[in-house]
């Protein structure tokens, strides 16, 4: 059964549908009137929508903020702390009638949630994570699906990121054009991520990892660094060195070119993603574990951008 | 005393006044402003804040006028003002009305006065004994602040909803400070799990989250029960032969505001099942070292009228938004009283947002009025009434004049008789009124039962100590003090202590129900002192330190409430091999047993003679647990294992159950996923005493099988199957036409898309 599933992912992730663009920039700008560090952040992203709801109709297509396809996303601030966070929910959940975004989003949502309402400690993402599961699991109907998951506090005062990362979305640190930080993927083999799952009751063998497996880590920013947040549908496409280049021209700390550039990403990432031809990360990947493989990843992509910026007493 | 020299004055302006000048008066006002005295900068703010409601600025620039003049803001300044700027038709209008307010405010002080001088009085206010005023007399003083205030009212139809992003405390744009409380310091049940966030109280603090949707929400605030139900099974508890019969609450919830307000309106957002709510109460709290609360004083700021009788069930959501009485004082927490029982599924609450008005006009509006002063003067009326002081003077009184009627010559019994019929806070007036009757009402064997739920509001650590010293309550049998102080209140935790060691021998039932105060001291009494104790109802009260272990030194125990609380497993096994007569246990929601099966198995073993078993979301409960129970208690009448999602339903362990416990009337089976088409066909075929069964989100029950139970069991009432996967809305629907007696409930989620 779990095969099953993974063989469902597989197969979404192969098919390449036509490209339904419903690409769009959400605005998430905070002010913070103290002398300490904070995060200006943008996110872009699109989605890889299915051949048919494509074709049927794609004036249908409602957009749902914060949500890319199967990807959802997520940021909140809580007194001197920033929280961002993706997910990516599988797609093989389509095959048992199941809508796969359902999950990712509520759960983003649902740590939205306990973010805004305080429970939480810097240090611990992963309860952030857990709790919103929680939460997932207890609602009278329980919401199946399952997705991957990252999540990402910053301690405005101590100037420390907090992450918890549940599969293969990722985060990148980059200081002076230099990765300096990155999130560790986790995978149980090739293409199978370590995920959250919530299945019907006699669907024993879905694939399901405990929140508190995600690995966490702290990492102590500076003004200026550049924080990238992605679904695996940006690594998996896009090459560090060209990620590096894009960020590399970023003019100011300033909400617009923060945006520009998280735009230019994630519109570089989904052409490179219908690129036949293209020597994709996944590509790579994919001919070590012995499967010849040319070209891109067709999936959702989803990218949040943060410079880490200071703001000065008289603003 | 400002309200004398008000009415020696002549009476300042009035609001409503200034609410009517402010619909006649046009262009002319900065004139207007100007001959009051009011500097041009503050006009231009004036004008400015209110560029587009020429009126409201009128009005605002008036009010202003009147804060600033105090007590000098009278009628012949105004009218001067207004002749000023030419309008003399209008300050015509000023003079005349100055003799109708003048008026209404001199009969509020003589109505006022009379009440004093005429003898019923005493009746009225003595609820002295309580230590606490009555609700009789204040809102004959509140009424005319209430109506000045509505008058004060800008229209707010118009107003935004706030977003979901604001700010706990925020000023609105209708001048107002809103807030949204920031925590809920305490309350009764909730349907949710101890530190989760679904579905539990806390729920209620901070912004709307849901509304305007209608929808069965986990991000709600729910409470435990609804509806009649809970009053027809095994477990239902009695009330008192006295009890009040104008009590209704079911549940409530605390709320801590941020900042303390003179509360204006009280909106709450209500996203299922709506019209819960029956009553609002405000207090101050001023929070002590270590966080110990004091007694507080709450005021009532809402109440139903309709009370109890069934209302029309509204399918959306609604902002509930009372007419509230304004008080005096500012409040800082408020608490909701709801009572879901007319309704027809849980009810659940999304939001409460607080709204004040601007701290300047309800200063004025107040001071018009001065309620503040009359507060004092009620208080020293009061305490010459209160007790204990009484007590003494009454003995003197009674020696030198002694009192000659004819009510003296009926028998003791009979007098008991009729005063029996009395509630607790009638009993206390009475007992007022003269020598002869308190005498009676003091009598022992009409304080044989003490419920002071219905007036948890009053209950103070005097009044219990009070309750002591008198030695009214020496023979107590049944004390509930349920719903009685609020925090940390030691001095209160102290005087239930104590009262109970004095005259705790003969209790035989004692509710603390949703108390924060520490009870260890309470319960070491307990333990030590009340060795028929029968009943013991300790639901959400969970400031308890360790000293369930001592409760094991009872042993006549028959019913047991811990919902809530936080009882090891350690202590709960001693308690409950030491009570064998245990017909009634409810551990749901206790968090700190993590071993159930442990439990299950001192049930089976000790308590055979079990009738009614909560294990509401009893996580580590397994199929083994279960099965001990169904083995060993076949007089169970009524169990409830709901979200007690480790049971194997595999292992056939919900048909045993049926076959064993034939009596079963009341099966919750909440959110056991797993539970088959085959359990429901034995739920029929053996359990046929069933009559509330609740099934909800079971995955794979089918309705054949659903249909099949309908037929067989005759005598079922109550049927949930909200959330069932195979079960369609029109399937219910059929039902519920052909089988008009059974009540089928199906629950409604809106999908988030």
């Amino acid at each position: 059964m779990q095969s099953a599933l993974v063989y469902g992912r597989l197969i979404v992730r192969a098919l390449t549908g036509s490209v339904a663009y419903d690409a769009s920039a959400s605005l998430e700008y905070r002010e913070h009137r103290r002398r300490c560090l904070r995060l200006i952040t943008a996110s872009c992203g699109f989605s890889k929508d299915s051949a048919a709801a494509a074709a049927v109709n794609v004036a249908n297509q409602v957009f749902k903020r914060h949500t890319f396809g199967d990807d959802a996303c997520f940021v909140a601030k809580y007194k001197d702390r920033d929280v961002l966070g993706v997910a990516d929910g599988v797609g093989g959940w389509r095959d048992y009638g199941v809508d796969p975004s359902q999950f990712p989003s509520q759960l983003m949502k649902a740590c939205e949630r306990i973010v805004k309402s305080g429970k939480f400690v810097s240090d611990s993402p992963t309860a952030i994570l857990s709790g919103s599961y929680e939460e997932l699991m207890q609602n009278k109907t329980p919401l199946i699906g399952s997705s991957t998951a990252c999540i990402i506090v910053f301690d405005n005062v101590n100037h420390i990121l907090y992450s918890a990362n549940l599969g293969d979305s990722g985060f990148l640190v980059v200081r002076e054009g230099k990765v300096v930080h990155r999130s560790e993927e986790q995978q149980h083999y090739f293409n199978t991520p370590f995920q959250l799952s919530i299945a019907p009751p006699d669907l024993n063998s879905v694939l399901s990892d405990r929140p508190e497996s995600a690995s966490s880590a702290s990492f102590p920013v500076r003004e200026g660094d550049i924080i990238l947040m992605a679904t695996d549908g940006l690594f998996d496409n896009m090459p560090e060195g060209m990620i590096l280049s894009e960020l590399a021209k970023i003019k100011d700390a300033t909400f617009g070119s923060i945006q520009e550039a998280v735009n230019s990403i994630a519109e570089r990432a989904r052409d490179l993603a219908y690129d036949p031809t293209h020597m994709s990360p996944f590509a790579q990947h994919a001919r070590e574990n012995g499967m010849a493989f040319i070209g891109g990843k067709p999936d959702d992509i989803t990218v949040l951008l943060s410079t880490v910026y200071s703001e000065d007493d008289d603003t | 005393m400002a309200g004398q020299h008000e009415r020696e004055n002549g009476g300042t302006v009035s609001s409503e006044l200034l609410q009517m000048l402010s619909e006649c008066i046009t262009a002319e006002w900065l004139d207007i402003g100007r001959s009051l005295k009011i500097s041009d900068p503050e006009l231009h703010n004036i004008k400015s804040d209110y560029s587009d409601r020429r009126k409201e600025a009128i009005y605002q620039m008036l009010l202003s006028w009147k804060c600033k003049e105090g007590s000098e803001a009278t009628h012949e300044v105004l009218a001067k003002a207004l002749k000023a700027a030419k309008r003399v038709d209008l300050a015509e209008e000023v003079t005349k009305s100055k003799l109708g307010i003048t008026n209404s405010s001199s009969q509020n002080v003589d109505s006022q006065v009379s009440l004093g001088s005429n003898g019923k009085v005493t009746v009225n206010i003595s609820s002295a004994d309580l230590y606490i005023k009555s609700d009789q007399v204040r809102p004959v003083l509140v009424q005319p602040v209430q109506q000045v205030v509505t008058y004060q009212q800008p229209t707010t139809k118009k107003e935004s909803l706030p977003a979901k992003s604001k700010p706990t405390t925020w000023k609105g744009s209708d001048g107002c400070i809103h807030q949204y409380p920031v925590e809920v310091t305490s309350f009764s049940s909730h349907y949710g799990q101890e530190e989760c966030t679904a579905y539990i109280a806390s729920n209620l603090a901070g912004p709307s989250t849901i509304y305007p949707e209608y929808s069965d929400s986990s991000r709600s605030c729910v409470f435990r029960t609804y509806g009649p139900w809970w009053d027809m099974v095994p477990s239902a508890i009695s009330p008192f032969s006295n009890s009040s019969c104008n009590f209704y609450g079911m549940d409530f919830v605390d709320l801590k505001l941020e900042t303390p307000v003179i509360p204006w309106k009280i909106r709450i957002f209500e996203t299922y099942y709506p019209q819960g709510v029956i009553q609002i109460y405000g207090a101050m709290v001023s929070y002590q070292k270590g966080g110990i609360c004091p007694d507080v004083r709450w005021h009532k700021l809402w109440e139903d009228e309709v009370r109890e009788s069934i209302k029309e069930t509204i399918h959306e959501a609604i902002v509930f938004d009372p007419e509230i009485t304004i008080i005096s004082e500012s409040v800082n927490v408020i608490r909701l009283i709801i009572s879901s029982k007319s309704l027809e599924y849980y009810t659940e609450l999304d939001a409460v947002e607080i709204i004040e008005v601007e701290p300047d006009c309800s200063g004025t509006v107040l001071a018009c009025f001065c309620i503040v002063d009359l507060d004092i003067e009620y208080k020293k009326r009061l305490q010459r009434l209160s007790l204990g002081r009484r007590d003494t003077n009454s003995n003197e009184h009674s020696s030198r004049n002694p009192p000659v009627n004819y009510f003296q010559k009926l028998s003791e019994k009979l007098i008991l008789l009729i005063l029996s019929k009395l509630g607790f806070q009638d009993l206390c007036r009475v007992a007022q009124t003269c020598t002869l009757l308190k005498k009676h009402c003091y009598n022992p064997s009409l304080f044989q039962e003490v419920d002071m739920q219905p007036y948890w509001r009053l209950v103070t650590s005097e009044a219990l100590d009070s309750l002591r010293i008198t030695s009214r309550v020496c023979h107590l049998q049944k004390l509930s003090v349920s719903w009685c102080s609020y925090g940390n209140n030691v001095k209160f935790a102290a005087a239930l202590a104590s009262l109970i060691k004095e005259h705790g021998t003969d209790l035989r039932v004692l509710r603390i129900q949703g108390c924060s105060f520490t009870l260890d001291e309470t319960l070491l009494q307990v333990a030590a002192n009340c060795q028929y104790l029968e009943e013991l109802n300790l639901s959400s009260s969970r400031n308890v330190n360790n000293s369930y272990l001592c409760l094991s030194h009872l042993h006549s125990l028959t019913r047991l409430d811990m919902y809530r609380a936080c009882p090891v497993e350690g202590s709960m096994t001693e308690i409950l091999k030491a009570n064998p007569n245990l017909q009634h246990l409810n551990l749901g929601n206790t968090r700190t047993i993590t071993e159930f099966d442990r439990i299950a198995l001192t049930i089976g073993n000790h308590c055979k003679n079990i009738v009614s078993l909560n294990l509401w979301r009893a996580y580590s409960l397994s199929s083994n647990g279960l099965n001990y129970i169904s083995q060993n208690c076949i007089r169970l009448e009524e169990l409830d294992i709901g979200w007690c999602d480790n049971i194997d339903v595999q292992s056939d362990c919900f048909v045993t159950l049926v076959k064993s416990c034939s009596r079963l009337k009341k099966l919750f089976l909440t959110a056991i996923r797993h539970t088959r088409d085959k359990d429901i066909y034995a739920f029929a075929e053996y359990g046929k005493c069933l009559q509330f069964l609740d099934i909800m989100g079971a995955f794979y029950v089918h309705p054949s099988s659903i249909s099949n139970l309908l037929k067989c069991s005759r005598r079922l009432l109550y049927l949930d199957v909200s959330y069932c996967n195979q079960i369609s809305r029109q399937d219910a629907r059929f039902w519920q036409t052909l089988y008009t007696n059974v009540n089928i409930k199906r629950g409604y989620m809106k999908k988030d898309r």
